[in-house]
């Protein structure tokens, strides 16, 4: 219903117009109709008669086609009741006429004085009987109005009820909603919190295993190192004594070398200096030019053998070579014995 | 050991040179100049000699033992050997004895001498003929290493001494030695008209010379053939150049070419087939080869410049010439009559007189130095230039046939004078003449 007023709002407005004009309408067309007593008090009456009756539409206008229907039969009553205030108008004009005509002036003053005095009670009358009938049209109106605000009232807490029916409604379904949502989000919370339970016991397990497997490694590796380090520590001190062993020796063997080589050098240099002294070199020498001999000699430092090898020069040039080996001979004796060599290789260069 | 391969040489070389450096490594630890390695792995002592005393060959040349006529040989052999320039001749004086056979020598005292070689020999005289015996002794080691006896006329006597100069030269260098060979050059006697030219053959001592041809023209540039029997030669007759050729043996000669002009510088080919000449019959001196056989003449060069003074190459086909193409002359080198030729000296602003050596390796020539004229041999592989003169007016050298030494005149006073040069360096040795100016020395082929 509230979904159909608001559907047709113009239907609801048109027929609340409809009844207020209807409404000023009979106010107005009472207040244009003052003569009429007994017309206003038809009219009074049937209007109370109506206004008896409203209630009942207003009680039914919770539909416009009843408001409709309604609003249709009021407007064939006015109708009606405009042709009775015609009939009545041209009836009282006629009885009027009468009135006048059959009294006219016998009476007329009297008559018309206490007419007057009547009319004035009347008048009186009448005008209490309009206010009346205003107040009944007031309240009529009133009603009407009251009607159609609780008409409204109802309808708005109609519309209210639904309403908050269906936010209760959708409330409700947010609720379920919310609540199922929760319950899923809860369960997927627990399904989260025992895979991530189990992860981190995964985890903590194969953590746990690492480290044990890295202690144990570890462990091997101290042990290994601590193994390596002593079978190299051995090693190592036995180098070391095999080292300062080969040392001690090494330094004695090149002590004696030492002195042997020196001795060897002197030798060499004297052996040298008395070739060198003995090579007559022949003119026309070359550079580039290269003989190698090489000598026997005995104890005594005789020269018992001179065999040229390599020789890269003239004839001359090689028979000069021989020649000092020759003619140096005897070749200078070394300082000692041990060092002594009795085959001596010479290379000479211009 | 010398007969061996150069690549072979030069791969030892290397290996020793490796070795050296070794021992010179060694050496650093020991003694100064004393390179010595040794050690167990070592089998040798090795020492490293290098320098020595560069000096002639000290050589003892005893005086023979021989009849009075005969002349001192002993002199002869020793002024030989002391011309090559490798020997050192001792004096006599300092000899220790004067051995004449083997079992004279007591080895022991020479070996307290300077000497290293030791000659000695004797001479029996045959009448007619004169026999010699000699022995070359190596004093150091007491050992025999030549000997053997020659027998000549006793005309011939100086030429036993040179036979045996010969035999001690080659035994002792491996060279072939060039004492027995001959020389021809020009004298010049006399004043103003009356001047005498002779072409003269000697022996390579400057002894016995011999009068070829004597003139009052002017003889010029003598040329030996290859078989030592012709000399060809430039001579003036009737004021008219012309090139001739004079058999030694009798005397024969015949004019090989008189053109218009100049004929000079007769070179005969080591082959005896051809004789270079220079003629200026074209206009200016150019060389031309005349072959003996046909007397065919070709021109080999065509330049307006002077090109002279050809000298064959051994190969019997290139020559080298002098030619002042370039404005001074210089040495070219031409490998035919149509053949460019190719310039041999950049070194000196003046080169002349060019003769290549008897094994084409080197180029004698006179170049114009500080003081004068010198005689330089280059060598054809590096290009590298030495004197061999030190007078400065020297003129037109001329190679033994060893290629040992160079003869070449040189002013003396208002004369001058042979000389001869070693061409490994060393004092050139003077063969006297006195009388008057002598020049164009040629040497004579070996006499075999």
């Amino acid at each position: 219903m509230f979904r159909m007023l608001a559907r047709m709002p113009a239907a609801v407005i048109t027929a609340v117009l409809l009844h207020l004009a209807l409404v000023l309408a009979i106010l107005f067309s009472d207040l244009w109709q003052p003569r009429s007593t007994q017309l206003s008090g038809q009219t009074a009456s049937q209007e109370a008669s109506q206004s008896v009756e409203q209630p009942n539409i207003a009680a039914e206008s919770v539909s416009s086609e009843a408001i409709e229907k309604q609003a249709e039969r009021l407007r064939e009553q006015r109708e009606a009741r405009k042709q009775n205030l015609a009939e009545q108008e041209r009836a009282a004009e006629k009885a009027a006429a009468t009135r006048r005509a059959e009294e006219a002036r016998a009476r007329q003053l009297e008559e018309q004085r206490r007419q007057r005095e009547e009319a004035a009670a009347d008048e009186a009358k009448r005008l209490a009987e309009i206010k009346e009938q205003q107040r009944q049209v007031e309240a009529e109106r009133q009603a009407a109005l009251q009607e159609v605000e609780a008409a409204r009232k109802e309808a708005e807490a109609a519309r209210k009820k639904s309403e908050a029916e269906q936010q209760r409604a959708e409330e409700a379904a947010k609720r379920r909603e919310a609540e199922e949502k929760a319950r899923q989000k809860a369960k997927e919370e627990a399904e989260a919190a025992r895979q991530k339970a189990e992860e981190k016991a995964r985890k903590e397990a194969e953590e746990q295993a690492r480290k044990e497997a890295a202690e144990k490694a570890r462990l091997e590796a101290e042990e290994k190192a601590r193994r390596e380090a002593a079978e190299k520590a051995a090693r190592e001190q036995a180098e070391r004594e095999a080292r300062e062993r080969a040392m001690q020796e090494q330094l004695a063997a090149e002590q004696r070398a030492r002195v042997e080589q020196d001795a060897l050098s002197r030798w060499a240099a004297a052996i040298q200096s008395k070739v060198r002294q003995n090579w007559q070199r022949p003119p026309g020498a070359k550079a580039g030019w290269t003989c190698t001999v090489t000598v026997q000699q005995d104890r005594d430092g005789r020269v018992r053998q001179v065999s040229v090898g390599r020789c890269d020069g003239d004839r001359l040039f090689e028979r000069s070579i021989v020649q000092a080996i020759e003619a140096a001979s005897p070749l200078p004796k070394p300082e000692l014995d041990s060092i002594f060599q009795d085959k001596i290789e010479f290379t000479f260069e211009p | 050991m010398t007969g061996q391969p150069g690549v072979t040489h030069m791969k030892l070389l290397a290996f020793f040179r490796g070795k050296s450096r070794i021992s010179l490594f060694a050496g650093m630890l020991a003694t100064a100049l004393a390179f010595v390695l040794a050690g167990p792995a070592q089998a040798a002592l090795k020492i490293d000699i290098t320098g020595g005393t560069e000096t002639g060959v000290p050589i003892a040349v005893v005086p023979f033992e021989q009849p009075g006529r005969v002349g001192d040989l002993a002199r002869i052999i020793s002024d030989d050997l002391a011309r090559s320039g490798l020997f050192a001749p001792i004096a006599r004086e300092a000899m220790p004895g004067r051995p004449a056979r083997p079992e004279q020598l007591r080895i022991d005292d020479w070996r307290a001498g300077k000497a290293r070689y030791l000659v000695m020999g004797q001479v029996d005289d045959q009448g007619d003929r004169l026999q010699a015996r000699f022995y070359l002794i190596d004093v150091s080691s007491g050992e025999r290493i030549a000997g053997s006896q020659i027998t000549a006329a006793a005309a011939a006597e100086r030429s036993i001494a040179h036979r045996i100069s010969d035999i001690v030269y080659e035994e002792l260098t491996g060279e072939r030695g060039a004492f027995s060979t001959r020389l021809a050059y020009v004298t010049e006697r006399g004043q103003g008209d009356d001047k005498t030219y002779t072409l003269q053959v000697a022996d390579s001592d400057g002894a016995n010379p011999q009068t070829v041809l004597e003139s009052p023209y002017p003889i010029m540039s003598p040329s030996w053939s290859p078989d030592g029997k012709k000399l060809a030669h430039v001579s003036f007759e009737g004021n008219r150049s012309a090139i001739w050729v004079q058999d030694l043996t009798t005397g024969e000669r015949y004019q090989l070419t008189a053109f218009p002009g100049i004929n000079g510088a007769p070179a005969w080919s080591p082959r005896g087939d051809k004789i270079a000449v220079t003629l200026s019959k074209g206009g200016s001196p150019d060389i031309y080869v005349i072959d003996l056989d046909t007397r065919r003449l070709v021109q080999w060069t065509r330049s307006g410049a002077i090109e002279t003074e050809p000298s064959w190459y051994p190969d019997n086909r290139s020559l080298a010439f002098t030619s002042d193409r370039y404005g001074q002359p210089q040495i070219f080198r031409q490998d035919g009559p149509n053949e460019s030729a190719t310039r041999l000296t950049f070194d000196t602003p003046y080169a002349a007189g060019p003769r290549i050596s008897p094994d084409g390796k080197n180029l004698a020539m006179l170049v114009r130095g500080a003081g004068g004229f010198f005689v330089a041999e280059q060598s054809l592989d590096n290009g590298l230039q030495r004197l061999l003169s030190r007078d400065g007016g020297e003129e037109r050298p001329s190679y033994a046939p060893n290629g040992a030494m160079v003869v070449y005149a040189t002013q003396s006073g208002s004369g001058s004078v042979l000389k001869i040069s070693p061409v490994i360096g060393g004092e050139p040795q003077t063969l006297r003449y006195d009388q008057g100016k002598v020049r164009d020395p040629v040497w004579g082929p070996f006499n075999d």
